[in-house]
């Protein structure tokens, strides 16, 4: 064994060593779906009774989800607000639109793929509610539309429907910018999840948490029925409804699916 | 006979005595030093030709001490004897002159010992041709007296100076050296026309510490194919160059392991002057080297490490000087035209008779550049004269003027150019769906008077230098187009604006450095010890901007500083010898840093906003805090001092062999952006450690230095890039171990310079690969030079073909990414006939279409009216397609 022997072995073993490793994780791409409960059954329609003690059958659900997003940071508590982009790295994203059927179970799959890293885990999901820019301050996209009946325990029943689309309003001029359209658009939920390599994201809507606290006798009527709206100042019902369109308390859900 | 100044015989530096009892055999290193010390008028090495056209001096190959007689002994005196050698073409030494007599015996020791010595031959226009040089030999007595005298030593080279990159090297003797008298002809010369008469002076050049000291002489390998000054240092293994930020933007350059960004983490200098510019809001220690004419470089030392004490702040990944100088006298212009406009003219002065370090030179040059939004205009100047304080030292001024006004293509996303949205070699700004009405890129200037001399009183070498910069400089970059300027909770509602950050940084730097190394010997050895300082201080303005993409307008302060740094460093630097054949070099250096920093925009959020008086748009918030007032700005601060220990030891028992192992520690001060009152600077410190082993001989008449080095490195606080704010910010611990290999063979009608370097950088909290940072790196320079068989008007003709290949692998990225590996090839051929010289000039022979630099983090660029991309993407640089270009030289003067 030569000198020269032991200085080419050990050229030829660190040149191995230099070219292995890895800084860590993966960028990839993932089929993304979305959904309405797991527990709702195909081509019927969705009945259920509200903590107000409303029965409701919806027979119509659409959502427009205009994009998700998952990123790594903490979620943020306190009387701020987050800002509409977060913190941190993002780690996932699905940036083409989807109109999902929240009476169906089964997963509607996005246009087009998520991109995304396997690290870090995501701690925050967002699903963006806009038909385009999410800082345009008219958008005529009906991001959810609703028809159902209402009955009370009087048996009083409330047809309604909803067409809501989400645009500016008015700020004050205190607070300017403290409630941009871009935050009314974007409902950011704590998750738990990390991207796999197999399998693909999967978002579930619960539609009868959009009527908690709903009271439909609050309603305008409009022809035949009652009719939500896109103004929450226009009464309670609409306000609720609004409000628990972008609320965290489990209307949305991300989860990752091995079935996608 | 005319004389003629030509480049000093370079001698391996540092005796070889193989028989301790023969320690008064310092003929050859006291030769050396009073080559170094006692003439003077000429730096470092080179050639100065006068009446002889492009005379390049032999280089020793071999050399062979002296043996101080026996005879001699009973008078135990100092002596000098001064000899002319005639070198053939050959190399061999062919006839021996006593021009200088001490007594029959000493001079017959020293014209011994000279006639063993070979050399690679003089040349003139790339041919050998025989010289006569003259050698000054010193004898001193030794102590004790030997008991034996031995005969002379086989000659060993010492690998860490090649031959080819040789100078003369202050090597001590005992009695102080005498200046060598001016070159007078020999008797009995040689055919005028066959012998360049060469008159030698030099200053002495920092001890080799170790392998990884490459002291690079450009040489002929200047003929390769390079853009810019930056790009010799790939003379220097695992040299990767990038730029994202257009030709007046600094190149990140990664070094052995190390993403040193624009410089952050070498301590870049010319002539000594500093580059690196202290509190640069765009890095701190930003060093931008286009200010440098590439033709005025004449040679470069890059030490891969902080192995030497004088080594100062920012030497974490090593450091590199460059030397400048102008081996050609005369008047030279030259005019270069080519490729997407690209238009050069240079013109070079350096007058004759004068040291080839007395020189001017201004160049002007434009570009089209190769792809949407990459034009520059330049201008730079640069003189230097150096002039003798009779025969005891020399001294220089040098100035140096440079302004630039450049574009930058920026990045361009993967996904966009690979679903055709973006051309390969276009930019965002100036794309479809542009939106930015003020454009990437910049402007830049520096300014600078520098004074230095070195001088020589008794038995210690002094040397001081002084310098004043002015810099400036403008970068506009957009690395994440429309990403980050999003609507915030208490800002009037607005659209986004864009990511465009305006930075501008204006900066004084005054300074000075000075050393004195005194030469003793003891042990019967030449010992020498060094103290020296460098201080500096640096008044910096920095302001960074966003602006608004539909109106160039800004609309957010990121930062505005104004910061006084100072920076006192202190050194001590030992050269021992026990025997011969054992060196142990270095000693301690401690710098201390004072930041002095001024933030005009402390305050950019409100913890408690009251809903009836928020902060809005403000970027620097006077507020009141839960009913505390505060203003926007504040004052911070601090110091802090860095004990750096620096050793290596140097063994070469055998001939031609030298193993050495370094030890060093070194620091990067940080931005003043992170400082805190009265908290101690937390600096980022570099431990380093190496083992190498070189080769320094003869293979075929050619000339060969080869050196193999293991090394490994660990810094505690890493530099991360963060494109959100543009910069590095501070990251966690990191540990890189690699191996080098570097060659340089020089004959009498090539040059080659090869290396290899292999790396493996981690973090030291998840072993992960270090991002960005490329684990092969290979490089080659080749230069063929020749008389050709040709002859026009009876005129001999001469011709040049170089030759540069870069190699590197691929590159880690975030996210477990790799990047595409790179492999370009860059080539020159040039003729020259009388005074006239043509060449062509291709870079990138075979247009790869290769990526420059590769990034992965989010950006959005084009989401208007659409959700945005915030996942981390695959960003690049385009590096240039295959450029041609046409060179026209005319040389006048030059006698």
């Amino acid at each position: 064994m030569t000198p020269r022997f032991w200085i080419c072995a050990a050229a030829i073993g660190l040149s191995g060593v230099a070219c292995v490793g890895t800084t860590g994780g993966e960028l990839l791409s993932f089929p993304a779906a979305a959904a309405g409960p797991a527990d709702a059954v195909t081509g019927q329609p969705l009945s259920f009774v509200t903590t107000r003690g409303w029965h409701v059958v919806l027979t119509t659900a659409t959502l427009h989800v205009g994009a998700l997003y998952l990123d790594q940071s903490q979620p943020v508590s306190g009387s701020q607000g987050a800002n509409c982009i977060l913190p941190g790295t993002y780690v996932g994203q699905v940036t083409s639109g989807l109109d999902v059927d929240l009476l169906s179970p089964e997963p509607a799959l996005f246009p087009t793929q998520g991109q995304g890293t396997t690290i870090p885990p995501a701690l925050v999901g967002q699903v963006w509610l806009t038909g385009g820019d999410i800082n345009a301050a008219t958008d005529s996209t009906p991001i959810l539309v609703l028809a159902g009946t209402a009955d009370d325990a009087r048996g009083n029943a409330f047809p309604f429907t909803a067409n809501i689309t989400i645009d500016a309003v008015a700020t004050t001029g205190a607070a300017a910018g403290q409630d941009p359209v871009c935050a009314q658009r974007i409902v950011s939920v704590p998750v738990a999840l990390g991207i796999q390599t197999s399998g693909g994201l999967l978002l579930r809507v619960d539609p009868r948490l959009l009527f908690v606290n709903v009271d439909f006798s609050q309603l305008a009527p409009s022809g035949t029925g009652y009719v939500f709206s896109s103004d929450p100042s226009a009464n309670q019902p609409s306000l609720n409804l609004l409000q628990n369109l972008r609320s965290t308390g489990g209307v949305y859900s991300f989860s990752w699916s091995d079935r996608l | 006979m005319n004389r003629r100044s030509v480049e000093p015989p370079s001698a391996p530096r540092g005796p070889r005595r193989t028989a301790f009892a023969v320690a008064c055999c310092c003929a050859a290193s006291a030769a050396l030093a009073i080559l170094t010390f006692g003439s003077v008028s000429l730096a470092q090495g080179q050639a100065q030709p006068s009446t002889m056209q492009d005379v390049v001096a032999p280089i020793v190959v071999h050399h062979v001490d002296a043996v101080y007689p026996p005879s001699a002994l009973a008078q135990r005196e100092h002596a000098d004897v001064v000899l002319a050698l005639t070198v053939d073409v050959d190399g061999h030494v062919s006839k021996v002159t006593v021009l200088e007599s001490a007594a029959p015996d000493l001079d017959e020791a020293a014209v011994v010992a000279a006639r063993q010595w070979t050399f690679v031959p003089a040349m003139r226009g790339g041919k050998p041709i025989a010289s006569r040089i003259r050698v000054p030999f010193h004898f001193a007595p030794p102590a004790p007296p030997p008991e034996i005298v031995a005969p002379a030593p086989p000659p060993q080279g010492e690998p860490e100076l090649p031959p080819s990159q040789a100078v003369p090297q202050a090597t001590p003797a005992t009695a102080p050296a005498s200046p060598a008298p001016k070159a007078s002809p020999a008797e009995a010369p040689a055919p005028a026309s066959d012998i360049a008469e060469v008159d030698v002076h030099g200053r002495a050049p920092p001890p080799n510490v170790g392998a990884s000291d490459f002291n690079l002489r450009i040489g002929s390998l200047a003929a390769v194919p390079r853009a810019n000054a930056t790009e010799l240092l790939k003379l220097a293994p695992g040299i990767l160059l990038t730029n994202e930020g257009g030709e007046g933007h600094a190149e990140q350059v990664f070094l052995r392991g190390f993403d040193a960004r624009e410089g952050q983490d070498i301590e870049f200098s010319v002539g000594g002057v500093p580059i690196n510019e202290s509190g640069n809001l765009h890095g701190n220690g930003y060093a931008d080297t286009h200010f440098i004419i590439p033709e005025l470089v004449e040679r470069l030392r890059v030490v891969e490490g902080p192995f030497d004490p004088r080594q100062g702040n920012y030497a974490v990944a090593g450091s590199a000087d460059y030397e400048l100088g102008l081996e050609k006298r005369g008047f030279t212009a030259k005019y270069t035209t080519g490729s997407y406009g690209t238009q050069r003219g240079l013109l070079l002065w350096g007058p004759a008779g004068e040291s080839q370090h007395t020189f001017g030179g201004a160049e002007v040059y434009s570009t089209d550049g190769f792809g949407q939004n990459r034009d520059a205009v330049r201008g730079t100047a640069m003189g230097q004269y150096e002039g003798t304080l009779g025969a005891r030292g020399t001294y220089r001024i040098t100035v140096q003027g440079y302004a630039t006004h450049f574009h930058s293509a920026g990045l361009i996303r993967q996904d966009d150019y690979q679903a055709g949205r973006i051309g390969f070699y276009d930019s965002y700004d100036l794309s479809s769906f542009a939106r930015e009405q003020v454009p990437e890129g910049g402007d830049s200037s520096r300014f600078s008077a520098a004074a230095d001399l070195e001088t020589r009183v008794g038995d210690t070498t002094l040397t001081q230098q002084v310098f004043a910069i002015k810099r400036d400089m403008r970068l506009l970059e957009n690395f994440t187009g429309f990403l980050l300027d999003v609507q915030e909770p208490l800002q009037t509602v607005h659209d986004q604006r864009g990511d465009m950050i305006d930075l501008n940084v204006h900066e004084v730097t005054l300074g000075a450095r000075g050393a004195a190394r005194w030469h003793t010997r003891a042990l019967g050895e030449p010992q020498e010890l060094e103290f020296g300082y460098f201080i500096r201080g640096d008044a910096v303005g920095g302001t960074q901007q966003r602006l608004e993409a539909s109106t160039g307008v800004p609309y957010k302060t990121d930062t505005d500083l104004d910061s006084q740094l100072g920076d006192l460093g202190l050194y001590a630097d030992a050269n021992l010898r026990a025997t011969h054949w054992v060196n142990l070099r270095g000693g301690v250096r401690a710098d201390a840093l004072t930041y002095d920093v001024l933030d005009n925009c402390a305050a950019q959020t409100v913890a408690h906003p009251s809903t009836t008086n928020p902060p809005i748009d403000q970027s620097c918030l006077t507020q009141q805090d839960m009913g505390f007032p505060r203003e926007p700005n504040q004052q911070t601060a601090t110091a802090s001092v860095a004990v750096l220990p620096r050793a290596s030891l140097l063994v070469g028992p055998f001939a031609h062999f030298m193993a050495s192992a370094s030890y060093g520690r070194g620091v990067r001060s940080i931005d003043p952006s992170y400082i805190t009152q009265d908290v101690q600077t937390p600096f980022a410190s570099i431990n380093a450690y190496e083992g190498g082993v070189s080769y320094t001989g003869d293979v075929r008449g050619a000339s060969l230095v080869a050196r193999s080095i293991f090394f490994q490195t660990s810094v505690d606080r890493d530099y991360i890039f963060d494109q959100t704010v543009g910069r590095n910010v501070l990251g966690v611990g990191t540990h890189r171990t690699g191996w080098v290999g570097a060659l340089r063979l020089t004959g009498s009608f090539f040059d080659e310079s090869a290396n290899l370097t292999l790396v493996r950088a981690t973090y030291d909290d998840t072993h992960l690969l270090v991002a960005y940072i490329p684990g092969t790196v290979l490089r080659s320079d080749t230069a063929f030079f020749s008389e050709l068989p040709l002859r026009l008007l009876g005129s001999p003709m001469k011709g040049a073909l170089s030759l540069g290949i870069t190699y590197v692998g691929p590159r880690p990225l975030p996210f477990g990414e790799e990047s595409e590996d790179t492999f370009t090839i860059d080539t020159s051929a040039t003729l020259e006939w009388k005074n006239y010289e043509i060449g062509l000039v291709i870079t990138n022979l075979l247009d790869t279409k290769y990526r420059l630099g590769e990034y992965n983090y989010a950006s959005d660029f084009r989401s208007t009216n659409q959700p945005p991309t915030l996942v981390p993407e695959r960003m690049f640089s385009a590096g240039a397609p295959r450029q041609i270009f046409a060179t026209f030289a005319i040389r006048v003067g030059g006698t």
